[in-house]
């Protein structure tokens, strides 16, 4: 994993690169039974709507306990497994780091005779995180999306000032950004800068004053 | 600003999520064709003031290709559709001859 931000920018919402995670590539027909069946048995997840992921029902039984309210604390508690739309015919899985090539095996395994490409793709992006209240208003400096309406479960590709990029959540007040690891130097710049204390939009939230 | 809605993931997306790829339902003349056919599939172009059916791909999003149908004067929108056909659908013609009093590309 490369390193580009060292540790947690703290602006008007926090930035900082995400812990890395498994990430596979799977292309194929996405309404087919085997498809669903490979993916529910290998990540744990159903197959998402286009423009959602869907999420690993996750046991919260180990340590911390937090079982107040939906899976996936606000704040604390694991980024499980998930499965996020890409396009009509592609899916990225997301596991925990070190396992893509596993799971990319066990994909492959499941959809034997099916037309399909499982490919372990963990070292092409690079993971930020945008989180606090106003972590919206900071993504809209910088891309197209709609991002005003994105709540958790909400996926998108889309443009990231010059480059191409991903945004999803997972949980309320924390977008998930995802880029080619070639320009992750950039985005981490790109997404500090638009975060900077003093950049508030104030159209979503409050700006401080 | 162009808004396109991309017919295959519905996302309303910017013209700067959007790769513009020219002048659709083009016929691919082959090695067969006459050399004026093939001059015309490589270079001879409509370029209308008004309706136009245009090719576009969601270059940053979904990465598909589909049609557009704009008006090149007013960037009015009357519709998009998948790549998967040779011609505009018909309920798009009506739509455009309705918004357009009887203009046809
Ligand atoms: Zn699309």
């Amino acid at each position: 994993m490369s390193e580009f931000l060292s540790r947690p920018y703290e602006g008007f919402a926090r930035v900082e690169q995400s812990a890395p995670r498994a990430m596979v590539s799977l292309r194929g027909d996405l309404g087919s039974q085997a498809m669903a069946a490979a993916v529910s048995e290998v990540s744990g997840c159903a197959i998402p709507e286009p423009l959602r992921l869907t999420q690993a029902a996750q046991d919260d039984d180990r340590g911390g306990g937090q079982t107040s309210g939906q899976s996936g604390a606000q704040h604390g508690g694991q980024y499980g497994a998930a499965c996020l739309w890409m396009s009509p015919d592609e899916l990225l899985l997301l596991g925990p780091a070190g396992t893509g090539p596993e799971l990319a095996a066990r994909l492959t395994e499941a959809l034997a005779g099916q037309h399909h490409l499982a490919v372990d793709v963990s070292e092409a992006r690079a993971l930020f995180r945008v989180s606090g209240p106003a972590a919206r208003e900071v993504m809209m400096k910088i891309t197209p999306a709609d991002v005003a309406r994105m709540g958790p479960g909400d996926a998108r590709r889309t443009r990231l000032a010059q480059i191409a990029g991903a945004l999803w959540m997972e949980r309320e007040a924390a977008i998930e950004v995802a880029c080619f690891r070639s320009v992750g130097a950039y985005v981490a710049e790109l997404l500090t800068t638009a975060a900077r204390s003093g950049g508030e939009v104030g159209l979503l939230h409050p700006a401080a004053t | 600003m162009l808004l396109l809605r991309c017919p295959y993931c519905g996302v309303d997306a910017d013209e700067t999520e959007l790769a513009p790829g020219g002048e659709a339902h083009l016929t691919r003349e082959g090695p067969n064709s006459s050399d004026a056919a093939f001059e015309a599939y490589v270079f001879l172009r409509r370029n209308p003031r008004g309706v136009h059916f245009e090719r576009w791909r969601h270059a940053y999003g979904c990465g598909k290709w589909f049609h557009a149908a704009r008006d090149t004067a007013t960037n009015q929108v009357f519709g998009t559709y998948t790549a998967q056909c040779s011609a505009p659908p018909q309920d798009l013609l009506d739509r455009i001859a309705d918004a357009t009093g009887g203009e046809r590309a």
